[in-house]
């Protein structure tokens, strides 16, 4: 399976490398090693799960691909780009143009109609209000819920809400979709909208990867990544649930 | 960009509308506070010095100041003929004549506070009329019985109605005066009275035409001032001079510096520095109430700033900087103040 992969894409370009990455986090009197020495490739195009048991190091690992955090020790490259040579202003750029976030919790503004938070994304990114506008409703319309563009994120479901978030994570059209937990909130029909969403993406040539403790989840991704105690346990190609229930029909 | 800054912090502002009038309000009473006090404040100094300011740039006074002055070198009416003939410029001169009579009319022997006026003495100290009547011309040359009351002092006698019609007897020494009372009115004498520290609530003050005080008064009157107004404010100083040069001529007593030449801006100068103190004691308060509001102001961002870290976050992830963050709270706090001082 990820031969045929292979055989398609020639030489699939990494879009994140880790080479011995350590985290410690340092308050007045206790030092924690949160990531003890993390070697990782993740190529273009790949449908990643990150699992682990909590206090392994999953969110650190998901801050530190997203750029939200720094590293202690060892290299990270997003993109071909040294993230050690970033200062905050071409983090952030980056960040808005490679990265899609998705969360647990969603994290609508509640002040904002949906059309607005979708189009957030792009206010930093300098794009003007007319094709903010155009693009998030586009991006309303791909999660079927441009007819609540102008509703408040309290005024729909949890689903719904999540569908959102996934259309903010996307209208910047970047190449990496990065999820915590995204259905750790949801009820399972919801869940299952969710993640065909993710694959719609993952066909369309995202790279997507998902940090999730929920095995069911992480049998959708292609690639299953363990980490215990700061370290990578188990890295292995898998058949996805997409290709079982594929097979299955 | 910016307009978009602003309109996104508007739009963050107007999701919690409770907190922003609340945070806002602290800022709308500070500033509120300020503004009434000084307006207040500079209102009550326009009411007063407004009075004098009609008369008072270009009116002096000159007056017998020496200790040493004998009866000689007080002044006469011959005095303040011949400042009125020899010394140009002038406008108006009259005397500062006043004498204290009493009367049994409102129970225990009360103080009256006469001032003789005449004609130019109206002019000069703008005796205004509230009620009843001026003097009439005949009344101030033939020593006519009648007074103008001061305001106050008829409002503290005849509380609630009109002194108009009423008689009363003024007793100077033995000699009895029946007056009637023409009219109530004001004049720079009752706006000074305060700041000289009269009585005001134990003397009745009253105006009466010239000649009749001067008959009361029994006798050749000595002044101890002449109160002069001249043709503009900035001829004042040399009329003054020249007043004294008059006087000193008349009296023999050149160089003795029995006169002394008091512009009544100095006055007013004087209760300007007092009017200004109270201002500016009142405005510090004010403004501290102002200092209050704004530190209501960045306690809510603080707090906020604190409470909103997801906020903050999410931002951040969605490709914000530290200087869009750093700029969206400024933009709130800049309305919310901005909007609570408007």
């Amino acid at each position: 399976m990820s031969n045929a992969w292979e055989s398609e894409h020639i030489l699939p370009e990494p879009v994140i490398t880790m080479r011995d990455l350590h985290k410690f986090y340092r308050s007045a009197s206790v030092e924690y090693h949160a990531l003890r020495g993390i070697d990782l490739t993740i190529n273009e195009g790949e449908f990643v799960s990150i699992m682990g048991p909590s206090g392994s190091g999953k969110t650190t690992l998901m801050n530190i691909i997203g750029l939200l955090d720094n590293l202690s020790s060892g290299y990270y490259e997003l993109q071909g780009i040294d993230s050690s040579d970033l200062s905050d202003t071409s983090r952030a750029a980056l960040r808005n143009r490679t990265i899609g976030f998705v969360f647990q919790s969603f994290n609508l503004l509640p002040q904002m109609n949906l059309i607005d938070n979708v189009a957030l994304p792009m206010l930093y990114a300098g794009v003007s209000l007319r094709e903010r506008r155009e693009r998030a409703r586009e991006a309303l319309s791909h999660v079927e819920l441009d007819r609540w563009s102008e509703h408040r994120p309290t005024e729909i479901s949890g689903g719904q809400q999540q569908r959102v978030a996934v259309a903010r994570a996307m209208v910047m059209r970047p190449s990496i979709l990065l999820a915590d937990e995204p259905t750790g909130n949801l009820d399972s029909k919801s869940a299952e909208a969710v993640l065909k969403l993710f694959h719609e993406l993952h066909d369309l040539g995202v790279t997507v990867i998902i940090i999730t403790h929920d095995i069911n989840v992480a049998h959708h991704a292609e690639r299953l990544i363990e980490l215990f105690d700061g370290k990578v346990s188990n890295d292995s190609l898998q058949a996805t649930h997409h290709e079982k229930k594929a097979g299955l029909s | 960009m910016i307009r978009e800054r602003i309109s996104n912090a508007w739009q963050m502002l107007m999701g919690n509308k409770g907190r922003s009038i609340l945070t806002m309000l602290g800022i709308i009473v500070g500033i509120a506070s300020v503004i009434t006090v000084v307006a207040v404040g500079e209102g009550a100094k326009d009411a007063v010095l407004g009075q004098f300011d009609q008369v008072g740039a270009s009116s002096l006074l000159v007056g017998v100041s020496s200790g040493q002055a004998t009866e000689n070198d007080y002044l006469t009416a011959d005095d303040v003929d011949a400042v009125r003939n020899l010394v140009t410029e002038l406008r108006f001169v009259s005397v500062d004549y006043q004498l204290i009579g009493r009367t049994d009319k409102f129970g225990d022997s009360t103080a009256i506070f006469v001032t003789g006026v005449d004609q130019d003495w109206m002019r000069i100290s703008n005796l205004t009329v509230t009620d009843g009547r001026q003097f009439s011309l005949p009344e101030l040359d033939r020593s006519g019985a009648s007074i103008i009351l001061e305001e106050e002092t008829a409002e503290r006698l005849y509380p609630g109605r009109s002194p108009i019609g009423e008689t009363l007897e003024i007793n100077r020494r033995g000699k009895l005066l029946e007056v009637e009372i023409v009219g109530v009115g004001h004049s720079i004498v009752s706006q000074l009275s305060g700041w000289t520290g009269m009585d005001v609530d134990r003397l009745m003050i009253v105006y009466m035409p010239l000649s009749t005080t001067i008959d009361l008064g029994g006798g050749e009157p000595r002044f101890s001032s002449i109160i002069a107004m001249a043709q503009s404010p900035d001829r004042l100083e040399a009329t003054g001079e020249q007043i004294v040069q008059v006087l000193e001529n008349r009296h023999g007593n050149q160089g003795e510096n029995m006169y002394r030449v008091t512009e009544t801006a100095q006055l007013l100068e004087q209760a300007d520095l007092v009017a200004n103190v109270f201002t500016n004691f009142i405005a510090i308060v004010a403004a501290i109430s102002l200092l209050v509001g704004g530190i209501g102001v960045m306690n809510i961002m603080l707090v906020s700033v604190t409470e909103r870290t997801r906020e903050i976050g999410l931002r951040k992830a969605l490709g914000a900087t530290m200087n869009d963050i750093m700029w969206q709270f400024l933009f709130e706090s800049s309305i919310l103040t901005f909007i609570g001082g408007v």
